[in-house]
Parts: structure tokens; C-alpha cells; sequence
């Protein structure tokens, strides 16, 4: 593409000045010449005769109608490079005959041959026409044409077609031989030279001015159902559709009515269909602005319009589309743009530029073949398959056989157009003609684009769901049944604590009665701030049996926050909370209530309040207009989702479920109401110091729970967690997008033994109101948001509350029984959100904000949010609320919060490199001691001795090969993995020396070097080995999955290599195959230091563990199981029959003999064109990519090993991964691979909030942080505060949120002076941090949060400084004193108390490892 | 030589090429098919060539270039107009 350009940009106007050609013709060559293989101008018509035709007259015709037309003896020569069109004196050439009577199958056997032929490539230098009579009976014949578009154009057809019909009627003697058809037809030659005059006149400068101006600035490209194109091809579809004699009819009679007609029907009919094809583009993309090429064909005089050649100019209509446009008052625009364009269409305005001013075309044919000697044969426009690859979609109309009915073409491109959204795409583009047809006065916008088949299964199949629940109970009546069935089981324990059914029920009634004497009545709001402990289930029961609603507020939330909530309710109402809280909420104005200060009250079940049309709880989210909002929620609407999630989740099992997540968030109902209505247990989990989150790792370390609700986040965090000791049946993640990576790296993690759901759904319609079971092979980026739950409903609406169409994005509408009352005291906002259902009469729709669009497979895809609601961390916040907040200040003029994506990677400069290795510290875990040297330097000298009882004597190795010739059944003794490198060059040359008959196999992955391929060849015909190449078409889809998996391109391509090596040895019955992995790899892979710790170390039982590694590797699941044949791997004996040898675990060569060896006996040459030792160019994708998403190099580690193993120089390895990838290609390969890059947000820890702020005075971060702190909850509080001079606006006067800077990785403004790190155990905190946080520079008495810090990262801190040391760091003293320097002293203090148990050896060595 | 005429003039030689058509005042030029749409805009440009007027897209109708009449009628008034 870039290259297209640039080619077209340096030569375009140099060489069209030299060359004879017309600036169409000439932009045409161009085309062609860019994409010399395909056949994109392939001009095919072909004649069907139901009748005896003369071949002999036929040939003779065409013979005539060549010699007498210079247009078909026109050939296109290169001289010094430039284009020239030459007209042969003579071109012959007999007409083909290709007979096909004597076929079985005649019609068969001329689709076969026409499917060969209208690809065929025209020798500009030779000929641009192929032309042949095929004939299928006695009276049936074809006569196909196919002519190169440089030398006709649509009305050229007709006049070839005229032509040849006079002549074909002379030749067989209807009309006198004596009229001289032949010289009466004038010259494409004058034409040209028309055109060559033209341009220096007036009207042409004119007409160029015009073009000029309205192409300068470049409209929007347009998305096709909303889909980018990944790839640019030439390959096209056409579909055909027949648009049927009563709408060719009806929009005929339209556009010949008075106010449409315009000087001619033909004009008149353009417009009509310019305007239908601009509706139906607009309605598919939604774009505003919308630019289409049509072909214009100048023949001005008579004497051109008997012309055959190509006279046509392609220029841009360009309509812009406003919101309330009508059929009509878009016709009338069209109209005018159809005339303004008429007039500058002139002879020799097309120009390359402005050819890509547009990605559709219409082409309007008016042309109908009359008869041919009497006959009337039918007309066929074959398609080559092949367009211009910027054209996304062409339209081409016409009815050349004079049906009365036109045929529509559609040419696809087919990477723009699934196959099964083209079908789609002719539907909707038929419900626009009809809609027109049946009221042209009404708007764009209420057409319906569905087919009846689409509404069929969007709307109403999709959202059957009707299912019994038990609509006239209330929750309590299900926990009061469920405590009768099992009075003595477990219902909530905490610690070694718990309470059973009946004794919840008791405390509960006990609550439940005192509130009633306070006067809690029937739907009531009774706030609720505690912690998680018993108190707190018992209190959600209390409150609800009194029949109050519930209304839970974040312990941790400031008062502030709570006051505001309290003050919603509207009168003083009840705010429960515990005993330890009481004075953080001593100042607001409610009745506080502790349950230790209730006294006695009766423990039987109170008589029944709530019924279900009463609320059940009250949850606030955050509020746009900087007030959180109260959705409320009834009984009956929880009943209904529990009692679904019940028969979805427990399968009529009782599950324990922790109750770990914040109370304030509705994914917390799930985890209590669900086991307590099926006789399960809570498990409470407290959270330490407030820290929402960081207790999921305990729920995970104890292992007592079978369900986890949870957001993505969370999983994030546990992602790399032991699952071994788990009873963990089923995650159920809802919350926030929900990434397919992530959702497959915890399935494998627990073998695919869990059950892992994406729950969808808005507090506003309880919790989860779609429901989908992730599947490993799912292959879309995010797992799909599946199937509406029990009495739900979902659509997928435009603004005008139109169903979308498959493939176009729309707004997310709920319907139900689930869904919310509505907003507490927001009556307006209640009335926006919730609206009336126009497809379920008396029922109402929740408005969620939230895009999706339908799948060609039926399944909706979720896109985010519409608005500025956002989600970090799970939480929903609508930015504005801490706009608003900010908008208090007194300081702050201006403000905008948005989110920002932090980065992983660590500048360069920054980095320690091992003194030893060159092991840099952005790899992971990396550490140095005071000499500088890594720490897997330092495990190796540990243990480096006790690992060569891994390797094994040449000998062995000797013998081994003496029993594989023993063992031999077919041509070879093994198969040997020739990667081409040096390592696998010695190791064949090796075993050719030992006489074994080797069958060398290298993987062509289609991005071997060329030098490397080279050498593969040499070396293998050098040691008169047999080679093979092996490919699979799954290449591109293997790269994707590996890059996706792995950051890298390698995994995928080892495990290619030895699943496809396996069936090539099973093929020809080969038993070995023998691997040239380094001495380095064995310790980058299988000789880790964790091998060695065990002090009974023992070879077998590594060999075991590989043995059962390599099984389980071969038996994953992935892109590469379910494209290549695997069928082998399932069974144990595979891995009997053949056997791997790993080369270098006998053998051990000292580099410097390796290469001496390989100089003098075998021609190996390292390869220059990749940039490294590596014969692979898309290495490079893996690099950019891994360096990218995890932030360090993927070849840190295998090279710090080569260094380790004397392989390669510490610089030289430095300098290798020093390498400058060149973006360009890494891009262009993630192209053609299909690889599309993730977005940054693909990491939910990785989102921040960031807040601009315009102020007065001083304010610092510490500041800003220290007043929000005061109003939001920690969730909401930005982890960026940066200061602009002015906030970046758009050209509407909006805030430019694309144009604000990235937070800097620089330390922020803060209250505390910056000191930096001096210890070694602060410098290696200062790191930790400084990943975490996505700083640079970190003092020491930095405060974490006001670095920006947020929950998630403080955990990821934690974590890795307890795995680090060895500790057990608590959460809670951490978030006490949040900087490094009190960090680095709780450390101290931990590690001098393990120490105090420890003999001296054991400590000193702890203490050294520390430093 | 009236501006009619060099509109006759035009249409026969150059559009139509036939130089011995008769072509009435109130001969339908478009619906006939005798002027295509391209003709009209070669002759849009012809006459503002020969009268300096300026003829916007939106004036281009049927009602004003339908016929020679017309098209003198409505050029007569641009010319008053200014």
C-alpha cells in the first residue's frame, strides 16, 4: 500500500506527461502494473445463442472488426520505462473455437472452462483482447469476450457487440456485402489526441481547480458494518441480484416524475440510484460524509459515441448525510452534486489522487444490446474475481438484455465483506429500495435494515427466555424455606467461626424485629457500612425481613460520600454499621445502629412485610452529574435472577461461595444470595485494611470455596497463582470486558477442568442479564457476552430505536423482569434510561450505554461504552462525577478525567545489565548482587556442577545410533530438526559422519531468510542428505495464536515443528527424531534452579518429568491441535515408538571447534539478512511485540544462557538484543499473518484515571488527592494529575480528549521532597515500584497512592515483594504507610525476626541473597 | 448572429454532428435524447463562454435548457438580472 503510493506520487506525473496514453488509460496501466498477476481489468462479457451460428462467418466477422478497429489492434509498450499505446498495422488472429459437444456435461464442462479462462492475464505488448465461440450443442453457443479495460469502457461493449453483429450479417449474406460498416468507424487515435489538446484549454484548468479543491481534504474512510478491512486485496466477489421488473418499474416511473426528472431519464435514474446506494452506506457505517466514485463516459460528439476505447473518467460525488434527511432531501442533494460533477468530468480529469478519495463505486450502465442477426442472445457480465484493491465494494447496475428488470452487481472485497455478510449486505440494500418505493418522504434513520429472517432471530428468537421462577416470593420466603430444609448446615462461616442456617435466621429475625420497632415499613431504605464478617450477612437479612431495602455503602467510602447518599433517602433514616467504625461515621446525620447494642428482641421469623413489588436493596453507582445515583431494585427482579443463576451455576449442587467483593458492587449479590437459597455456605473473607481486591488471593490460597464471582481484574491477579489445592469448580467473571486471552490462560491453568462464565449485565437490570460459557477454542479477542438469562431480553438498537442489521454497532437495550424500578429520586433520569419497549407492549427497556453488534454467527459482540462511563479496576464511574468534583475546587478552572493505558516497558537507559550474562533488569524477577551478577548467574554457579550428572558420554550417544541402524524399517534411521542455524548444521553433519541414513526437516514458515534457505540447500546437497520443507497452511493462524499466548512467534513455531516432524517420521516409519537444542537451552527450559533444590536431584526423574511435559504440551488445546493432524499425540504410544534424542546432551563442543569444524566441512554462512543469528525475518513481529506487552526482550533469557554456556560474548549478546525493529514491517507482517494488536486496555490492571486540570496558585498532586479523597471513594480517585496552561479543544469548542498529553513517566508533583533509594533492599523496592506505578523516579518518602497508585497495583507490589523475600508482608501495614522507606523497614524487621530462628550458615545466606 | 442560433448551431454541429438537422425552437432536446446530459454541461460551458454569464448546478433543469427558447429565455434573464 505505502508503496503503491510512493510509486505513484514520484511517477505518476513525469510518466503520464511522456506517455501517449489517456490519463484514464493511463491510470489504468498504473493499476495493472502495481498488481502485474491479477486480473483487474479483465472486461468480460460473454453472448449466449440458443442457435445455429456460422463459425466459419463468426471468425471471419471478428477477423474484419480487428483490422477495421484501431482500439483492438492497440498495444501498450514500455519504452525508457513509459507507457505507449501503438496500433498494430495488423493483429492476427483467429477467433477460437472451443468445442465442447463431445463433453458429458456441455454446460459443466464451459463453466470449468470459463472459470480457467476470465483470469487469464491480456500481454499488454501482444494483444488486449481474448475472444473465443464456444459451443455446447448444435444451436448453443457462447461467444465470450473478454477485452482489457485500457482499450473499452461499458458503452464500448455495445458498439463491439454492434459491430461484429453487422459484420456476422454481411458474412452470412442477410444484408449487402457492398455497405462499407468498416470505414465508417472512427479512430480511438482522434480521441486521444482530443483529450492531449483538451487539457491545454480553459475549461480544463477549470474543471482541474474544481477537482482540485473538492478532494483537498480527505473524508473519513468509511467502516463497512463497522468493520476495518485487515487486509487490502484485489480479491473481489460479485454477487448478482436482480432488483425484479416491479421496483425497476416503480423507480422508472419515480424518476421520471416532475422535481425528479432531471434533462434526461438517464440522469434522472442515476440520481434515484446514487441516492439508494449513499442511504444504504450511510445507514451500514454511519458515516455522515460519504464519497463514491462513478464512471462517466465522455463522448462528446457523435462521431466518439461510434468510438470503441475506453472514454470514461471516474470522479467522486461527495454527499454529506445529515441526521434528519429524508429519501427526498437527500435526492435533491444528489441532484445537485450529480450536476456539479457532470460539468467537471471532462476529458483527462481522472488522477491517481483522487482516485482514492473514495472506497465505493457505482456504475450505472444505460445500455441495451438489440438484436444479433435476429437473434437475441443473453448477456452476461463475467466477473474476473479480481478489483482494485482500494475499491471496498462496487455497484454496478444495468439491464443489457432489455429485461425491463435491472441486474444489480455487487463485487465484494472480499477482505471488507465476510461471505456471509455479503448476502446480508444485498438484503439491506433491497429494504432501502423498497422502503424508498414505499415512502419516499420519510427519514433515512427509520428504515429498518432487517430482513425478515434477521428479525426473526435477533429480535424474537434470540430473546425467548421465558422461564419459570417463583414470581410471588420474596427472597426471604426462599432463605426461610431453605433454613427449614436444612436448619443444621453451614450458611456462613468466617475463619473458625460460623453460623447455621437456623442461627443466621435467629440473629437475622433478632435484627429484623428491632428494626421494625423503629419503624422500618415495607420498601424502606436502611444504609448498611461494614465490613465483611457475619455481622454483615446477618444485617442484609435483617433488613430485608423487616422489609426494608438495603442500601450498602463502602466501609471505606468518606463520610462525605455517605452523607450524600443518606441524604437521597429523604428523611433521617438507619445507618447500620459496627461497633469499630462508629466514630469514622460519628458527625453524619442518621440514627447509627451497632447490632452488639440492640438488647433482646424475639428470634422468630417475622410475619412477612416486603412483597415481591418491594425493593430488595438500593446500590448508588457513580453519577455523571457528580452525584452517585440509587438504582433500586426489587424483590421480585432479584428473586428472578437468583433462582436463574441457581439452575445456570449450581446444576442442583450446594456450592460454597466466598463473600470476598466489595458489598457496594452487585456482583456481590450472586456470592450471597445464591448459596443461601440452596442450602451453600458464604465464606466471608474480610478485607484487609480496606483493600478491595487483595483478599481474592486468599479465597484462592485456602481453597474452601466451588464458586468465585469475580471481575476480570481478579483473575488478573490470580492469573499466576497454584491451583492445585483448589476445589474451585466455576468462576463466574462479570464486571468489565472479558479477555479471551485471559480467560484461556486460567482454563489451562486448571487443565480446562472449571467452568469459566462472562456474566453481562447493569446493576440497573440485577447483576447478569446475559450469560456465555467460555470456550477454549473461542477465537474472538473478547469472550462473547452469549445468550440473554431467564425472562430477559436484549436488542441491539440506532439512535431511532431500529434493530441494527448483522455487522452494524448499536446501543445495548435490556428488557425484563430483571430490571431496575429506577433511579431513587431521579425521576428525569429514570425517564432517559428507562424507556418504553416498542417490541414488548407495556413493558420498559433499560438504555445501558453499552455497544455491540451482531456477529455474522449470530452472537453478540461487546464494544465498550458509548459514553464517558468507564470501568477501572470493575468499578463503573462515570467521569463525570469527579469532573464535577474537581469543578468544586476553588483553584480549579478546568478539568477532564479520562483513562489512560500505562506501559509496561522500561526505558532503556534505565536498565542493569548482569555483569556477567548481560541479563537485563526488566526481566522478570531479575535481581544483581554488589558485583553485579544476576541471579541465575548466581543459581547457576550453585548448582552448575550438580547438572552435568544430566549429560551423558558421546559414547552413549554412539551406541545409540548403533541401534537405531539396527532398528531400521524404511529409508532412514531418524529425522533430523535442521533449523539451518549452527547448531543444527554441525549436529547433521555429525550424523552423516556416523553413517546414519538422516531425513533433514526444516519448517518453511514462509519468513525463512532467503541466505538461510540457501544454506539449508547447500548444506543438505553438500552431506547428501535428504531435506524436506515442511509447511502448513495454518501458518498465519499459528503465528496469531503464539503471538497471542506468548508475545512471541517461536512457541508457535517449535510446536509446529515437532508436531509436524511426529507424523512425517510416522509417515515413513522413522523411530527418532533427533533435536540440535544448545546446552543453553536445556537450562533456559528443563535444568531450572527449582530442579535443584531438591537435594535428591536425579536425571530419571527429570527425564520422567520431560516425558510427561512433552505429552501434556502436545495435548493442549490450541490454534495448533485444532489445525494440524494431532490425532498420534493422544495416545501413550507415540511417545514409545518414537523416540527424541536431544543432540547436544551427549555431545559437547566447544564453540570455537564448532565453527572451525563447520568452516572446513560444510558451507555454512551465518546469515546477514535477518539482523541476528536467527534465519527468521518475523522474529521480528515476536521482538516488537513481546518487548512491547511484557517489557523486556524475548531473547533476554535464551541469550543470557548462550553467554552462560560460553556460546556467545556477553557484547555480542547485548548487541543482538540491542536491535532496532524496523515498525514498518513489523506491521506489514501482523497484515499478512492476520495478527491485529491488541489494544493496551487488554490489560484491565493496566488502566489508570488521569484528571487535567487548569489552575491558580499552587496545587499539587498531593493536594488534588488529598481534596477528592475527601468527596470519592478510592476507586474514583485519579492516579495522574496533570496541570495544563489550557485544556485542548476540538473544532466544535469540545475537550479534545484525543489530544491530551500521556501522563509523563515522570515522578508527579508532590508534598514530599524527592530522596532516592540508598539501601540495596530500597533500590530493588524503588523497581518494583516503578513497574507497578509506571514511574521512572521514585523517592523513597514518595507516598504510594499519590504516586498514583490505585488498589491493584499495591497488590501486585505486595505480592511480589512477599514471593521476593520470602515474607509475609500484611496488606494492612503496607497501606498504613505506603512509601519504600517504611516498606523497606517492615521488610527488615520481618527478615531479622526469621533470621533470630535461623542457624548463622542459613542466615547469611538468606542475608546475601538479599543484597 | 442571436444567441438562439449559436445555440442551434452548437447542438447540430457539435453535439448532434449532423449539419443538415432541423431543429425547431421548441424542439424537445432532452426527453428526445438529441442532447445527452454530457452535451448539456459542453454546452453550458459554450454559453457561458459566449455570454459571461455564470451558470450554477442548480439552475441546470430541464425547465430552463428543455428547449432553445428556454434556454434564451432564461439566459435573457441572467443577462437582466445582472
Amino acid at each position: 500500500m505505502v508503496i503503491e503510493k510512493d510509486i505513484i506520487k514520484t511517477n505518476n506525473s513525469d510518466l503520464a506527461a511522456q506517455s501517449n496514453l489517456t490519463r484514464s488509460q493511463f491510470l489504468i496501466w498504473l493499476g495493472q502494473t502495481l498488481a502485474p498477476d491479477a486480473p483487474l481489468y479483465n472486461m468480460i462479457q460473454t453472448f449466449r445463442f440458443e442457435a445455429v451460428l456460422d463459425v466459419e462467418a463468426f471468425q471471419q466477422s471478428w477477423a474484419t472488426l480487428v483490422a477495421s478497429s484501431d482500439a483492438l489492434r492497440t498495444i501498450i509498450e514500455e519504452v525508457d520505462g513509459v507507457p505507449q499505446q501503438r496500433v498494430l498495422d495488423s493483429l492476427p488472429y483467429r477467433l477460437e473455437w472451443v468445442d465442447l459437444r463431445g463433453e458429458n456435461d456441455p454446460v459443466r464442462a464451459y463453466q470449468v472452462w470459463l472459470e480457467a479462462r476470465r483470469t487469464r492475464l491480456h500481454d499488454n505488448g501482444k494483444r488486449l483482447f481474448d475472444t473465443a465461440l464456444v459451443q455446447l450443442g448444435e444451436a448453443h453457443f457462447i461467444w465470450y469476450l473478454n477485452q482489457h479495460h485500457l482499450i473499452t469502457d461499458g458503452w464500448s461493449f455495445l458498439l463491439v457487440y454492434r459491430r461484429m453483429a453487422a459484420l456476422y450479417e454481411q458474412a452470412i449474406g442477410v444484408t449487402d456485402a457492398s455497405t462499407n460498416i468498416v470505414t465508417a468507424m472512427p479512430g480511438y487515435v482522434d480521441y486521444v489526441r482530443h483529450e492531449r489538446s483538451f487539457r491545454e484549454s480553459a475549461a480544463f484548468a477549470k474543471a482541474e481547480g474544481y477537482w482540485a479543491d473538492k478532494l483537498a481534504t480527505p473524508t473519513p474512510s468509511l467502516t463497512f458494518y463497522d468493520r476495518i478491512p485487515r487486509t487490502p486485496t484485489h480479491r473481489t466477489e460479485r454477487m448478482v441480484c436482480d432488483l425484479g421488473a416491479e421496483r425497476t418499474a416503480r423507480l422508472k416511473a419515480i424518476s421520471g416524475e416532475k422535481g425528479i426528472q432531471i434533462l434526461n431519464a438517464e440522469l434522472s435514474m442515476y440520481n434515484v440510484l446514487v441516492m439508494l446506494f449513499t442511504a444504504y452506506l450511510h445507514r451500514i457505517s454511519g458515516s455522515q460524509q460519504i464519497t463514491l466514485g462513478s464512471p462517466f463516459h465522455n463522448r462528446p460528439t457523435p462521431a466518439f459515441k461510434e468510438t470503441i476505447g475506453v472514454f470514461i473518467e471516474v470522479c467522486s460525488l461527495r454527499l454529506d448525510v445529515a441526521e434528519d434527511d429524508t429519501f427526498m432531501s437527500l435526492l435533491q442533494k444528489v441532484m445537485k452534486e450529480s450536476l456539479n460533477v457532470l460539468r467537471y468530468a471532462l476529458p483527462g480529469t481522472s488522477r491517481a489522487e483522487y482516485n482514492r478519495a473514495y472506497e465505493v463505486l457505482l456504475n450505472f450502465v444505460n445500455v441495451t444490446f438489440p438484436p444479433f442477426a435476429g437473434m437475441q442472445p443473453e448477456i452476461e457480465w463475467v466477473h474476473s474475481g479480481y478489483g482494485d484493491r482500494d475499491h471496498a465494494l462496487r455497484l454496478q447496475i444495468h439491464d443489457f438484455n432489455g429485461t425491463g428488470s435491472y441486474k444489480l452487481h455487487f463485487d465484494f472485497n472480499t477482505q471488507v465483506f465476510t461471505e456471509p455478510q455479503r448476502e446480508l449486505a444485498i438484503q439491506h440494500f433491497l429494504r432501502v429500495v423498497d422502503a424508498f418505493l414505499d415512502n419516499r418522504e420519510q427519514p433515512l434513520q427509520g428504515v429498518g435494515l432487517l430482513t425478515a429472517d434477521e428479525h426473526i432471530r435477533l429480535v424474537e428468537t434470540f430473546n425467548q427466555t421465558a422461564a419459570d421462577y417463583p414470581a410471588d416470593k420474596t427472597i426471604i420466603h426462599l432463605f426461610e424455606a431453605q433454613t427449614a430444609r436444612t436448619p443444621e448446615a453451614p450458611a456462613v462461616s468466617l475463619g473458625a467461626t460460623a453460623l447455621t442456617y437456623s442461627e443466621l435466621n435467629a440473629q437475622a429475625n433478632r435484627l429484623a424485629h428491632h428494626l421494625r420497632g423503629m419503624g422500618i415499613r415495607p420498601g424502606m431504605p436502611v444504609a448498611l457500612s461494614m465490613e465483611h464478617s457475619l455481622e454483615v450477612v446477618i444485617a442484609i437479612l435483617g433488613v430485608l425481613k423487616a422489609g426494608g431495602a438495603y442500601v450498602p455503602i463502602d466501609p471505606t467510602y468518606p463520610p462525605e460520600r455517605a452523607q450524600v447518599i443518606l441524604d437521597d433517602f429523604g428523611q433521617e433514616s438507619i445507618f447500620l454499621t459496627q461497633a469499630h467504625l462508629q466514630a469514622k461515621f460519628a458527625g453524619l446525620k442518621a440514627r447509627i445502629l451497632t447490632q452488639d447494642s440492640l438488647g433482646q428482641s424475639e428470634t422468630d421469623d417475622p410475619s412477612p412485610a416486603a412483597k415481591p413489588e418491594d425493593l430488595a436493596y438500593i446500590l448508588y453507582t457513580s453519577g455523571s452529574t457528580g452525584k452517585p445515583k440509587g438504582v433500586m431494585i426489587e424483590h421480585r427482579s432479584l428473586v428472578n435472577y437468583i433462582w436463574w443463576a441457581r439452575g445456570q451455576y449450581l446444576d442442583d449442587q450446594v456450592r460454597d461461595f466466598p463473600l470476598f467483593s466489595s458489598l457496594s458492587f452487585d456482583l456481590t449479590v450472586t456470592s450471597i444470595f445464591t448459596p443461601l437459597i440452596t442450602g451453600g455456605q458464604i465464606v466471608v473473607y474480610p478485607e484487609e485494611s480496606g483493600v478491595r481486591g487483595m483478599s481474592i488471593l486468599k479465597v484462592i490460597e485456602e481453597g474452601a470455596v466451588d464458586v468465585i464471582k469475580l471481575t476480570p481484574a481478579h483473575l488478573t491477579l490470580i492469573r499466576a497463582m497454584d491451583f492445585s489445592r483448589t476445589r474451585i469448580k466455576t468462576f463466574i467473571v462479570g464486571g468489565e470486558d472479558f479477555k479471551t486471552e485471559l480467560a484461556r490462560s486460567i482454563s489451562a491453568a486448571f487443565n480446562h477442568q472449571v467452568a469459566i462464565y462472562n456474566e453481562y449485565g447493569p446493576t440497573e437490570a440485577t447483576v447478569g442479564c446475559m450469560i456465555q460459557r467460555f470456550d477454549p477454542a473461542e477465537s474472538a479477542l473478547s469472550v462473547p457476552v452469549g445468550l440473554p438469562v431467564a425472562n430477559a431480553q436484549i436488542y441491539v438498537l440506532d439512535a431511532h430505536l431500529n434493530p441494527v442489521p448483522t455487522g452494524v454497532i448499536g446501543e445495548m437495550y435490556i428488557g425484563g423482569d430483571g430490571l431496575a424500578r429506577g433511579y431513587l429520586n431521579r425521576p428525569d433520569l429514570t425517564a432517559e434510561r428507562f424507556i418504553t419497549n416498542p417490541f414488548k407492549a407495556g413493558t420498559r427497556l433499560y438504555k445501558t450505554g453499552d455497544l455491540a453488534r451482531w456477529t455474522t454467527g449470530g452472537k453478540l459482540e461487546f464494544l465498550g461504552r458509548a459514553d464517558h462511563q468507564v470501568k477501572v479496576g470493575g468499578a463503573r464511574i462515570e467521569l463525570g462525577e469527579i469532573e464535577s468534583r474537581l469543578a468544586a475546587h476553588p483553584q480549579i478552572k478546568e478539568s477532564v478525567v479520562t483513562v489512560v493505558h500505562t506501559h509496561r516497558a522500561t526505558p532503556e537507559g534505565d536498565l542493569q545489565y548482569c555483569t556477567r550474562c548481560g541479563l537485563a533488569s526488566n526481566f522478570p524477577g531479575a535481581s544483581y548482587d554488589d558485583q553485579g551478577v544476576c541471579h541465575l548467574c548466581r543459581a547457576y554457579d550453585s548448582y552448575k556442577d550438580r547438572a552435568q550428572a544430566y549429560f551423558k558420554p558421546m559414547t552413549e550417544l554412539q551406541a545409540l545410533f548403533e541401534q537405531m541402524k539396527a532398528g531400521r524399517n524404511g529409508d532412514y534411521d531418524c529425522v533430523a530438526l535442521f533449523s539451518g542455524g549452527k547448531d543444527s548444521t554441525y549436529m547433521v553433519a555429525q550424523l552423516v559422519a556416523a553413517g546414519l541414513k538422516v531425513l533433514t526437516f526444516t519448517l518453511d514458515n514462509g519468513y525463512i531468510s532467503e541466505q538461510a534457505k540457501a544454506n539449508i540447500r547447500r548444506v543438505a546437497a553438500t552431506l547428501k542428505v535428504d531435506h524436506i520443507f515442511g509447511k502448513t497452511p495454518a501458518m498465519n493462524a499459528i503465528f496469531v495464536d503464539s503471538l497471542k499466548q506468548f508475545a512471541n512467534v517461536c512457541n508457535g513455531c517449535f510446536k509446529t515443528i515437532y508436531t509436524l516432524a511426529v507424523n512425517l517420521a510416522r509417515e515413513k516409519g522413522i523411530r527418532y527424531i533427533v533435536t540440535g537444542l544448545s546446552r543453553g537451552q536445556f537450562f533456559e527450559t528443563r535444568l531450572t534452579p527449582e530442579v535443584f533444590q531438591d537435594p535428591n536431584f536425579n536425571v530419571e526423574e527429570i527425564d520422567r518429568s520431560i516425558l510427561a511435559a512433552r505429552k501434556a504440551y502436545h495435548r493442549r488445546d490450541d490454534v495448533i491441535s485444532r489445525e494440524l493432524d494431532v490425532d498420534a499425540f493422544r495416545s501413550d504410544a507415540l511417545f514409545e515408538d518414537i523416540q527424541f534424542i536431544d543432540f547436544y546432551r551427549y555431545c559437547d563442543v566447544a564453540l570455537g571447534d564448532l565453527y572451525a569444524f563447520l568452516d572446513q566441512y560444510v558451507p555454512w554462512v551465518r546469515p546477514s539478512d535477518t539482523g541476528r543469528s536467527t534465519n527468521c525475518l518475523i522474529n521480528d513481529l515476536g521482538i516488537y511485540l513481546h518487548k512491547k506487552q511484557r517489557g523486556y526482550h524475548n531473547y533476554a533469557l535464551p541469550y543470557s544462557w548462550d553467554v552462560r554456556m560460553g556460546h556467545k560474548q556477553r557484547d555480542e549478546a547485548l548487541d543482538e538484543l540491542n536491535d532496532i525493529i524496523d515498525e514498518t514491517q513489523v506491521k506489514r507482517m501482523m497484515q499478512e499473518i492476520g495478527y491485529t494488536e491488541p489494544n493496551l486496555s487488554d490489560d484491565p490492571s493496566a488502566k489508570r484515571l488521569a484528571a487535567y486540570y487548569v489552575a491558580e496558585g499552587s496545587l499539587t498532586s498531593s493536594d488534588m488527592r488529598g481534596y477528592l479523597s475527601q468527596h470519592l471513594p478510592e476507586f474514583m480517585l485519579p492516579s495522574y494529575f496533570i496541570r495544563l496552561d489550557s485544556l485542548p479543544l476540538t473544532r466544535n469548542g469540545k475537550i479534545d480528549r484525543t489530544a491530551l498529553p500521556d501522563p509523563q513517566a515522570d515522578r508527579p508533583e508532590l508534598a514530599s521532597a524527592y530522596q532516592a533509594p540508598e539501601t540495596p533492599l530500597e533500590t530493588q523496592l524503588a523497581v518494583i515500584w516503578s513497574k507497578a506505578l509506571n514511574l521512572a523516579q521514585i523517592g523513597i518518602h514518595d507516598n504510594f497512592f499519590e504516586l498514583g497508585g490505585s488498589s491493584l497495583p499495591a497488590i501486585q507490589v505486595i505480592y511480589q515483594v512477599n514471593q521476593r523475600f520470602g515474607i509475609d508482608l500484611p496488606v494492612a501495614r503496607f497501606f498504613e504507610n505506603p512509601t519504600i522507606s517504611q516498606m523497606s523497614a517492615q521488610i527488615e524487621d520481618l527478615l531479622i525476626a526469621q533470621v533470630a530462628g535461623m542457624s548463622d550458615d542459613d542466615a547469611a545466606r538468606l542475608l546475601a541473597s538479599l543484597q | 448572429m442571436d444567441i438562439k442560433e449559436q445555440i442551434k448551431q452548437f447542438i447540430i454541429v457539435e453535439l448532434a454532428g449532423q449539419p443538415g438537422l432541423a431543429l425547431g425552437n421548441d424542439d424537445d432536446l432532452l426527453l428526445s435524447g438529441l442532447v445527452d446530459s454530457l452535451g448539456v454541461v459542453r454546452l453550458i460551458g459554450f454559453l457561458e463562454e459566449q455570454t459571461g454569464v455564470n451558470i450554477p448546478p442548480g439552475e441546470i433543469t430541464i425547465e430552463n435548457f428543455g428547449t432553445v427558447n428556454a434556454m434564451a429565455a432564461y439566459l435573457g434573464a441572467k443577462v437582466v438580472s445582472g
